[in-house]
């Protein structure tokens, strides 16, 4: 199966992921052969199978108690920022 | 060289205890290891000078007659596991300079159990790769060398931690396990690797690639080191709700129980065309060992093995484009400057992601989007329930199953870099074990022709870490496997 450009333009943008020319073309032919042989998984008869949600079982489902807890401060949380401002992350302006 | 580089974990431990060596002194050792294997490329951000603070607090618990599980011994964490105030960013661009403000639930562990911290080691990009190649820190070397004298691989993604392992630059080392990263780079190298089963040990704290596959595992030289330490990093925590609440055995005290009336199963599946008779010809030789010590050989059908790779190659990438999407420059790790927010995006991860993780990113994207959702999503996440169910039934039967880890020793490195397929192949006999979320393990058996160590692996039930490497056990005593590499690497 051969995926189109126009395809892989619109999964690069779901994906907020700036690609050059040659690395679309690139993609294109790598996704296009993984693709092709993940066809093998049609001839698998499914019918009737639930897929797979979790590991399951009573073990894994227990919730944490609704308690409090101390949380960090927020210059521990804001310790990596590229940019802040006082307490805040900053992003490039988003309204005019 | 020093000679307390050459023993193991148990062996260290002892001398710890009766204080033939200090703490100190085991870490100096390590430490001038580390540094004279540059040619390794195993550590990514040493930390030597934590490692002997660490270790001095050790000698003075030991003196004091107290001290953990893991007093005093130094060891190395993949890059993937965050830990306070030391860098920790999955060997990618994108988290460079990144340093938690918070520790692993697994290292914490560590930490608590007397454990000194030697340094980070080296992976692929956010673990996601076979061959250490694709991180920001560039290529593992593989400390086996074959007849050549060609650079192989260290396998991977934990490629770093099973090298270093080999290498005698620490006795052991914390891997990461999503399709067979922690058991495919061991058999390349020569050492014991140990994946848990899934929720055996918490993953808060490990960044996450695909979160319903990701397990910490364990780089050893021997199956009684990894018990060791499997010991120190399991159990339950109240912060991954995927971690099971259920009691830890004394996985070590229980190696003694040996493997008489143990059924392993051998499951025909794997005997895929084209399996070089060095690896058919020793999975048939570990199999005579297991029956030599009173295990009985099951010969069991796992009839969806060979669907197990497509599917993990939909579900990992899958869930790694969802658990990727966070990095976008704004809360910390690498940004790009850009005119406005959506640009901020595309670039910063342009810029901060490498070609396997973009890769795997758009695959996981396409899978996920309207229109092929059904198609490739749903149906391997039902291809998976299949090989599960596949597993369940033949434990009715069997206590543990018996396959080789990889179909071929070390490759050279760069030389399936430009066939992505090719790659993907190799983790064929690896990756069915975390869809189902099995623990397994891999043992280094003996040397091929051209003197490069291969290994076979056992699979255990889930949570039954105790028969499983009770059967590790008895594979290790009859392959009697002491073989070390050459250390050409030291300069």
């Amino acid at each position: 199966m051969s995926v189109e450009t126009k395809t892989i333009r619109e999964i690069a943008a779901l994906s907020r992921l700036h690609l050059e020319e040659g690395e679309l073309e690139q993609f294109r032919e790598d996704l296009s052969k993984i693709l092709d042989w993940m066809g093998q998984l049609e001839s698998v008869d499914t019918d009737g199978v639930d897929a797979f949600t979790g590991m399951g079982g009573s073990l894994l489902e227990h919730a944490r108690d609704d308690s409090t807890a101390e949380t960090p401060s927020p210059d521990v949380l804001l310790s990596n920022a590229p940019e802040r401002v006082d307490d805040f992350f900053t992003v490039p302006k988003i309204l005019e | 060289m020093s000679e307390i580089t050459q023993w193991s974990l148990h062996r260290l431990r002892e001398a710890l205890r009766k204080k033939e060596v200090s703490a100190v002194e085991a870490a100096r050792a390590h430490i001038d290891a580390i540094d004279g294997a540059g040619a390794l490329n195993a550590v990514t951000t040493p930390t030597p000078e934590r490692a002997i603070e660490m270790a001095e607090q050790s000698d003075k618990r030991l003196a004091g007659g107290e001290g953990g599980a893991l007093e005093g011994i130094p060891l190395g964490v993949k890059d993937m596991f965050c830990t306070e105030g030391v860098a920790s960013t999955a060997c990618s661009n994108i988290l460079e300079g990144f340093t938690p403000p918070y520790e692993s639930d697994v290292t914490e562990r560590l930490w608590r159990a007397g454990a000194c911290l030697l340094g980070k080691l080296n992976c692929d990009e956010f673990a996601m790769g076979s061959s250490t190649e694709t991180g920001s820190s560039g290529a593992v070397c593989n400390p086996w060398r074959g007849s050549g004298d060609a650079r192989l691989t260290a396998g991977g993604s934990s490629g770093g931690s099973a090298a270093a392992v080999a290498a005698r630059l620490m006795p052991v080392a914390l891997g990461t396990d999503t399709g067979g990263s922690v058991r495919q780079p061991a058999a390349l190298t020569g050492t014991v690797g140990l994946k848990p089963s899934y929720g055996r040990c918490s993953r808060y704290g490990i960044i996450s690639y695909a979160s319903s596959l990701d397990q910490a595992g364990v780089l050893a030289r021997s199956v009684t080191d990894s018990a060791i330490l499997l010991g120190a990093i399991a159990g339950h925590d109240p912060r991954d709700s995927t971690s099971a609440d259920i009691e830890v055995p004394d996985y070590e005290s229980g190696l003694k129980d040996g493997v008489s009336k143990m059924r392993v199963g051998i499951p025909k599946e794997y005997s895929v065309d084209g399996m070089p008779d060095e690896i058919s010809g020793l999975w048939k030789q570990a199999a005579d060992w297991l029956v030599e010590q009173g295990a009985e050989i099951v010969e069991v059908s796992l009839p969806h093995t060979r669907h197990a790779l497509p599917a993990y190659y939909i579900i990992a990438p899958a869930e790694a484009s969802s658990n990727l999407a966070r990095y976008d420059g704004v809360r910390y790790g690498k940004r790009a400057s850009a005119n406005g927010v959506e640009e901020l995006y595309g670039r910063t991860r342009a810029e901060g992601f490498g070609v396997e993780v973009k890769r795997r990113i758009l695959m996981g994207s396409y899978v996920l989007s309207t229109g092929y959702y059904d198609a490739y999503y749903l149906k391997a996440q039902r291809v998976r329930a299949l090989v599960a169910r596949d597993f369940d039934s033949v434990f009715e039967k069997v206590d543990v199953l018996l396959t080789p880890t990889t179909p071929s020793a070390a490759f050279a490195l760069g030389e399936k870099s430009d066939d992505v397929l090719a790659l993907y192949l190799g983790d064929i006999f690896t990756v069915p074990v975390n869809l189902a979320g099995l623990p397994a393990i891999s043992v280094p058996a003996r040397l091929n022709g051209e003197g490069l160590p291969l290994g076979v692996q056992l699979i255990g039930r889930r949570f039954d870490e105790a028969t499983l490497l009770r059967a590790a056990k008895a594979v290790e005593d009859s392959a009697d496997f002491n073989a070390a590499p050459q250390p050409w690497w030291v300069s």
